[in-house]
């Protein structure tokens, strides 16, 4: 069985805001394995980019509050100096942010963003301008002999989120975040720019974490799926687990309203209800409030994560009543 | 680049086409001016016959198009006539006077910036400190007192009380303390909160996210991707704010009796020397404009958004 490449301990983290504390991540535990994809789903706001930014160690510890540990290869990455940090950032753990189209700085060409990342390796410059032109040919980039030279605003939102790709990967991390590395895209740009994902996950045998809220890109890629809401992990298992055993109410209810893209059929089922306001102190369990099977218990106390089958975890008190 | 070679020749040709404009203003706001200049020199003694060879002299008889050409054409080779009142060459008085104003307003922007933008990336790395708050409000308090009266105050404080610097006129650099404060005091806050509201704009846009996340250091994200963005629009400040300053000057110079252009223009509108008047703002006109210009080719060439817009305003 393969190693961990990182292991998050009971992570929580809390948002100092006018309105008090957002409890934007409720204790939360996962591996990433190496070589795995791993996909975090969830709605908007149940603390996914939160997530991410906190494994990049890039949340701002100044209106926050961090509870529990990240351990990459043994090392617990909340408790590294931002010296320490800047040494993995992009070496060891990269990311992709949530909008491709602004997330590249507009007044350097794409190569010089690309070159800048790789030059930090010491590389001589002919030799990293050489990488650089390798590395747009990777991510298919057409004719890149003139795409380096390309400002930002000269590219399409889907050659952009290529060029991100291709900067993260430039210096092969061994995790790569990819945050809605497809939201805001053409769904045939959708397509391609997960491939390109997943190829060159096997070229340099990568870890990904992908974050995403469609259980389309899940089927399409993940190894490994932890369903996430209002700040909590609900369920964990592998793709066939999570896609053939549902156990989690929220898991089900999320699959059915699953945004089809390939086939139009009617209207798009959601979820009843509304996220509760994370600034409250919740009781039980937060999705109660949606839940169609709701019971009593499910009001009173947190249901624990439990074991259902190997690797297939839910905290669901339903599920723990019909066992 | 070549780009940004079109779009500079494009730019400077708009410019002439601004300064003509604007000088045709100029002429026919002088030509409504009260009083023909030859009645002006004239009494009735003087025969029907010479007033028309004195026009014939000066080309008043000739279409009013003709005489714009004349006058423009004797502008732009320095000739701006004379003082009616002291009769000395209104050139002249510009060359002695320009250089003055140019040493305070240039030194006065300069300052202005080189204290405020610092300050401004410390308010905005401090946000919501009280650091950042008192930056802010004693910029304000600054910029609330008119300049008259600072002028005034710190003559009053500086020159007369504790006798540490000269009250006005221009005697050595030490002359220069008071006015340049006055003139730089009441600015900074505008400078420091456009600095402050543009690093923390740009410190939310996502890429300043990917600089850090591609491994940068703090101190290189800091300058390459935050400042270097966040400085466009206040470079562009910088060269549109100078026309302003030195029209500013009018006032600051006439409470130090500062030798320059802007006490010259004072004096010329309260006696009614138009030949001076004019002069001064035919300079003014140039130096904004030339000011304009430059600024807007400065930020095509910090920022290639702009370029590309420029070149779809085109097509
Ligand atoms: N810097 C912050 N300050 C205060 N609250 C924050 C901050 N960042 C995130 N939050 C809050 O934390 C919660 C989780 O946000 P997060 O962005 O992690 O959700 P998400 O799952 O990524 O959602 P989306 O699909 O919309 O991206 C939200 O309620 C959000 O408002
Ligand atoms: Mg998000």
């Amino acid at each position: 069985m393969e190693k961990d490449l990182i292991k998050v301990n009971n992570l929580s983290i809390k948002f100092n805001t006018k309105l008090g504390y957002v409890s934007a991540v409720d204790d939360i535990s996962f591996n990433i394995k190496e070589k795995e994809i791993f996909a975090l789903v969830g709605e908007s706001g149940s603390g996914k980019s939160t997530t991410a930014y906190a494994l990049m160690n890039l949340i701002n510890a100044r209106n926050s509050i961090k509870k529990g540990e990240i351990l990459f290869k043994g090392k617990d990455i909340l408790k590294l100096n931002e010296r320490e940090m800047t040494k993995i950032r992009g070496k060891e753990i990269a990311m992709i942010f949530q909008n491709p189209l602004d997330s590249l700085n507009p007044i350097y060409t794409a190569g010089s963003q690309v070159y800048e990342a790789i030059a930090l390796d010491k590389v001589e410059k002919r030799e990293a301008w050489n990488r650089v032109i390798n590395i747009f040919k990777e991510v298919r980039l057409s004719d890149p002999e003139q795409r380096i030279k390309s400002y930002p605003h000269e590219l399409s939102g889907g050659m952009r989120q290529r060029v991100m790709i291709g900067m993260m990967l430039s210096r092969r991390p061994e995790l790569l975040i990819a945050d809605e590395p497809t939201t805001a895209l053409d769904v045939t740009i959708q397509s391609q720019i997960l491939d390109i994902i997943k190829e060159l996950k096997s070229k340099f045998n990568t870890s990904v974490l992908v974050i995403t809220h469609d259980f389309g890109i899940v089927a399409e890629i993940a190894d490994r799926v932890g369903v996430m809401y209002a700040g909590k992990i609900l369920e964990i298992g592998d793709v066939y687990q999570i896609f053939e055993n549902p156990l989690h109410p929220y898991t089900q209810l999320l699959m059915k309203s699953l945004p089809r893209i390939t086939k139009k059929e009617g209207r798009l089922q959601t979820i009843e209800g509304s996220v509760p306001n994370l600034t409250d102190d919740i009781k039980g369990c937060r999705f109660n409030n949606r839940c169609p099977y709701s019971l009593d218990a499910c009001k009173g106390e947190d249901s624990e994560m439990l074991e259902i089958e190997k690797g297939h975890y839910v905290a669901c008190h339903l599920v723990v009543k019909e066992k | 680049m070549n780009d940004l070679l079109e779009y500079t020749i494009r730019r400077l040709i708009q410019g002439i086409f601004v300064v003509i404009v604007v000088t045709a203003i100029l002429f026919i706001i002088m030509q409504m001016m009260p009083g023909d200049p030859i009645q002006l020199i004239s009494s009735p003694r003087v025969s029907q016959e010479k007033i028309d060879e004195l026009k014939e002299l000066w080309g008043l008889d000739k279409p009013i198009l003709v005489q714009y050409f004349y006058w423009i054409s004797n502008l732009l080779r320095g000739d701006f006539g004379r003082s009616i009142t002291t009769g000395q060459k209104v050139i002249d008085l510009l060359k002695s006077r320009l250089p003055y104003t140019l040493m305070l307003s240039g030194s006065a922007l300069l300052i202005n910036y080189i204290i405020a933008i610092p300050l401004g990336l410390l308010a905005a790395y401090k946000k919501d400190t009280i650091l950042d708050k008192v930056l802010v409000i004693i910029t304000v308090i600054f910029r609330a007192i008119p300049d008259f009266w600072l002028g005034i105050l710190l003559i009053i404080i500086f020159s007369v009380s504790l006798k540490l610097l000269p009250v006005s006129g221009y005697s050595g650099l030490e002359s220069l303390v008071l006015p340049l404060l006055t003139m730089t005091l009441p600015y900074l806050a505008s400078i420091l909160r456009l600095t402050r509201s543009e690093v923390l704009e740009v410190i939310r846009e996502k890429h300043v996210s990917t600089a850090y996340a591609k491994g940068l250091k703090m101190k290189v994200v800091l300058i390459k991707h935050i400042l270097r963005n966040a400085l466009i629009p206040v470079t562009v400040m910088f060269f549109l704010s100078f026309p302003w300053l030195i029209g500013g000057s009018v006032i600051v110079e006439s409470i130090f009796a500062w030798p320059g252009m802007g006490r010259l223009l004072w004096k010329a509108i309260s006696t009614q020397d138009f030949p001076i008047v004019q002069g001064i703002i035919f300079i003014i006109a140039l130096l904004t404009v030339t000011c304009n210009t430059a600024g807007d080719i400065l930020t095509a060439f910090l920022d290639p958004r702009i370029r590309a817009e420029m070149k779809g305003e085109r097509t």
